[in-house]
């Protein structure tokens, strides 16, 4: 085990020592059945390989090999076929490097939880091809000195046509059913550590943008005298990351394929010009995003999206704002698709004129 | 320029007395608080203005019985003749109310609010950092010290500030980041855009400082003439 570790690889005949050395069935099955057959079965393949050749030597002879991994495999699958051997010597010394790989085979992923699922895995179900499959007659059921349940069902003439292996600490998992956190509306499956645990990670997110606190950054920028509304391509990486939270809030909340700003690092378009709305706490309660549109000569401002926290909304933040941006922005066009809400706005300020086409009616919409 | 160098006078330690004048301290506050919200060119037209307003309180309180009262009103008066910021600044050096120093510092600081006045597009100070320092040369090292002194104020500002609003900040997101001075340094460290803005907030508030001196040594020169006229003359103040 420890030579197949080290090389990375064992041969053919190294399987069929190691099967000799563990279990007389195997032993014997492994006679009338080739090992590549065996891979073959788990979905493991052989391969031809080369001892390193001497500095000196022109030319190698290879041989067929297995990697270790499948291997280890291999030993697994056997045993939660309800064969009596130990694959965790060599389990364990494959640990260390599939440990620091950043990907796995499926082989290599069996060896990483080997140990968590020893002896509780899902049943383990072989069957025969389905041009070939005979009438069934019986099912049988027995029990392996390792504790496995082994159910086999056969033709008349005795031929298996299924064999199904159950481990001994096998329990049906609970059914469970996804659930939807009112907070954050994220979908997750209670009882599944990974999935709460990424609606934590997510909740943590969504949170900032949806019932959003001071922002530690803009505080000691107001502190400074920083300008804390406009963001371009030259502003402070914390303001990017808060304007593209809003763009990607804007994007859930109506569907939309994709972020309108470029990353939570910056936006390199030098027509882009963001603006966050802060209150006196310190607290972003929303952001939108100006463009340059340019079309056959001319250019525009437009703007791309506007974004408002739950609940901040219609409480008069984009009617305070409103006079400011039409000041800096001049007759900008409000992009369509235009939501009901903003249409509404635009209708109490006069301004539905913005929703139309700018300059020229033969723009092309977004 | 060496050889008009007037004796080492250190003016931010030596003579508090003259910075506490009560006309003069609250120029300083007028001004901290006024350019805060003015840009470049609106600090240096006010700072200009006021120095100029000092300069013919100065004249007023010292000039001679003969001209007391509506005629010298009406000489400092546009279109007077000492209405003019330079007039004002040469007769006071001509009549011994300010010293080379006061004056020289003067006209460099009325140079820059015409160049101020007169700019079409944006001014900014930071251009104009040089004579801004050589309006700060009241003695020897005393712009050195004017650029260190506003640094520490800009920055002990910001301090205060986030100390004050950290303590609330505790209860909105359950830690304060700003409990010590330490931590703040360390937030600003790590922070270019702040820094870049604390260095653009520079200029201005040494433009405070230097005319805040300024003023004091103005006052302090006028008040040192008024004594010196009152232990030889009659006093016949009103
Ligand atoms: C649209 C949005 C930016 C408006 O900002 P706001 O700060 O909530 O707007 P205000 O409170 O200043 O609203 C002013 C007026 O607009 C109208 N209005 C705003 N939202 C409305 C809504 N949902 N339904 C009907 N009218 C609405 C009302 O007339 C309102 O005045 P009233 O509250 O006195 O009746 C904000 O609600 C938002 O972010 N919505 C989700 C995102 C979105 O729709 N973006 C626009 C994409 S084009
Ligand atoms: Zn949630």
């Amino acid at each position: 085990m420890g030579t197949i570790a080290r090389n990375g690889w064992a041969s053919l005949e190294d399987i069929r020592d190691i099967l000799y050395l563990t279990d007389a069935r195997l032993d014997a099955i492994a006679r009338d059945v080739p090992i590549r057959r065996w891979c073959e079965c788990f979905d493991l393949r052989a391969r031809t390989i080369f001892p390193r050749p001497k500095k000196s030597q022109a030319g190698v002879v290879g041989y067929d090999g297995v990697a270790a991994a499948d291997v280890a495999a291999l030993l697994i699958y056997l045993e939660r076929l309800g064969y009596e051997l130990e694959p965790l010597p060599l389990v364990e010394r494959l640990m260390d490097v599939i440990r620091s790989n950043p990907y796995l085979t499926n082989a290599q992923l069996s060896v990483l939880w080997y140990e968590r699922c020893r002896h509780k895995c899902e049943p383990l179900v072989l069957y025969l091809a389905d041009a070939a499959r005979p009438k069934l007659a019986e099912t049988r059921r027995l029990r392996t000195t390792t504790g496995y349940t082994i159910e086999v069902a056969t033709s008349a003439d005795g031929t298996p046509i299924w064999l199904s292996a159950s481990a001994p600490k096998y329990r049906k998992r609970r059914v469970s059913t996804p659930e939807t956190c009112l907070q954050c509306g994220y979908v997750w499956t209670r009882g599944d550590p990974d999935s709460s645990a990424a609606h934590r990670r997510e909740h943590k997110k969504r949170l900032s943008y949806l019932d959003p606190q001071p922002v530690v950054e803009l505080v000691a920028a107001v502190a400074a005298g920083e300008n804390t509304i406009s963001v371009d391509r030259t502003s402070p990486r914390w303001k990017h990351r808060e304007i593209y939270r809003r763009a990607l809030a804007f994007k859930r909340e109506f569907g939309y394929d994709f972020v309108q700003w470029q990353s939570d690092k910056g936006d390199d378009d030098p027509g882009a010009a963001g603006v966050l709305f802060c209150n006196a706490q310190n607290v972003i309660v929303g952001a939108c995003a100006f463009r340059l549109r340019e079309y056959q000569g001319r250019s525009w401002r437009a703007l791309q999206w506007i974004w408002l926290a739950p609940k901040y909304r219609r409480s008069g933040i984009l009617t305070t704002r409103w006079f400011d941006l039409r000041r800096q922005f001049g007759d900008f066009r409000v992009e369509p698709p235009v939501s009901e809400a903003m249409q509404a706005f635009l209708k109490k300020m006069g301004d539905e004129s913005l929703m139309g086409a700018p300059l020229s009616s033969t723009l092309p919409e977004r | 320029m060496g050889d008009m160098d007037p004796a080492p006078v250190d003016v931010l330690n030596d003579e508090p007395h003259f910075l506490s004048e009560p006309e003069v301290a609250q120029a300083l506050e007028r001004m901290l608080n006024e350019f805060q919200r003015e840009t470049d060119r609106g600090a240096v037209l006010i700072a200009g203005e006021m120095v100029s307003a000092q300069l013919a309180a100065e004249i007023r309180a010292l000039a001679p019985p003969e001209l007391r009262g509506k005629r010298i009103n009406e000489l400092l008066k546009y279109p007077g003749f000492l209405s003019s910021f330079s007039a004002r600044c040469d007769v006071a050096l001509l009549a011994g109310f300010i010293d080379a120093s006061a004056h020289r510092s003067t006209v460099v600081l009325r140079r820059l609010r015409n160049d101020a006045a007169h700019s079409t597009d944006a001014f900014s100070l930071a251009v104009h950092r040089e004579r801004l320092m050589q309006m700060c040369s009241l003695g020897s090292g005393v712009a050195a010290s004017v650029s260190e002194f506003a640094a520490k104020s800009v920055l002990d500002d910001v301090v205060y500030r986030l100390k004050q609003r950290g303590m609330t900040l505790e209860n909105e997101i359950g830690r304060n980041p700003f409990s010590s001075a330490a931590e703040i340094f360390e937030h600003l460290s790590v922070r270019p855009d702040l820094m870049a803005v604390l260095d653009e907030r520079m200029p201005k508030m040494e433009l405070a400082i230097g005319v805040w001196l300024l003023l004091g040594l103005i006052v302090h020169q006028g008040k040192r003439r008024r004594a010196e006229r009152t232990t030889g003359d009659i006093d016949d103040a009103n």
